[in-house]
């Protein structure tokens, strides 16, 4: 996984202050590993959701892997933008895990009741080997 | 009860100022000694009713939100505010699941997060005036 991973890191850095969330991509196989890194809110679900669907059509993935590990807040909003991930790459015949989630976002998550929908792993490579 | 202190906060309806919001709010709920958790749960619980005001009670146009925070010995009062178009069915409302902007992936846990992440939620509204949310959560220090 590390040998992949160094040769398709794709980084997507937006800070100057202007967002509290950073996402890096890495492509295994035909799924598009997500790793998001900050706070997960409705300031910016639209450019992770946005950063997301560009990737797909982009490297013409299948599935997604979406790390939470790095996710040290998370409010409603999270939940929007992960049910409407899955929603639109399961539509697509895809699967997708998340992977990490912890703190106060595994909490809404179990709340929302996404847990019972989409898997949630320890790490990626957990994760990768169900898709 | 006897108010320990006192502060209130009025912003501008910019999602830039969500996390500003939940930020400050912690920062001065953290003086009654909370746990992690607790400073998790009223960070979230402000950030829903925030983000409502800006999505719903404004959509998305100029308005301010004002956040009134009250210390009581072991309770934290917090109202946060909105002169926005106010919301026609309360009960539909606060319904798990139920949003009124399914097209922009709202997942429509917002007043349920802020139900079971505070020990009481009050929400008052008026269609054309605004809404004003009412939360509690007490802390055992």
């Amino acid at each position: 996984l590390k040998d992949i991973s160094k040769k398709s890191r794709i980084h997507i850095k937006k800070t100057r202050g202007k967002r509290s969330m950073n996402i890096s991509f890495d492509i295994v196989k035909n799924s598009l590993v997500v790793a998001l890194k900050g706070e997960l809110d409705h300031h910016c679900s639209d450019f992770v959701k946005q950063s997301i669907e560009g990737k797909i059509k982009e490297e013409g993935v299948v599935n997604i892997i979406l790390d939470m590990e790095d996710v040290s807040f998370m409010d409603s909003s999270g939940i929007g933008v992960i049910l409407g991930r899955y929603r639109n790459i399961t539509s697509l015949g895809g699967k997708m895990a998340v992977v990490g989630i912890k703190g106060n976002a595994k909490k809404i998550y179990e709340m929302s009741g996404l847990g019972t929908i989409i898997g949630c792993y320890n790490d990626v490579a957990a994760a990768l080997s169900i898709t | 009860m006897e108010i320990k202190n006192r502060m209130r906060l009025e912003l501008m309806s910019k999602s830039q100022n969500e996390s500003f919001a939940r930020s400050s709010v912690a920062a001065f709920a953290a003086q009654l000694d909370p746990t992690l958790e607790e400073i998790a749960d009223i960070k979230t619980a402000v950030s829903e009713a925030v983000t409502n005001s800006i999505i719903h009670g404004y959509e998305g146009k100029e308005g301010l939100i004002a956040i009134d925070c009250t210390l009581f010995e072991n309770q934290i009062q917090i109202i946060i505010e909105d002169k926005g178009i106010g919301i026609e069915n309360l009960n539909q409302a606060m319904e798990p699941l139920y949003t009124s902007k399914p097209e922009m992936e709202r997942s429509g846990m917002g007043f349920t997060v802020m139900d079971s992440f505070m020990d009481s939620l009050i929400v008052e509204s008026q269609p054309g005036q605004g809404t004003k949310i009412i939360m509690t959560k007490k802390i055992n220090n």
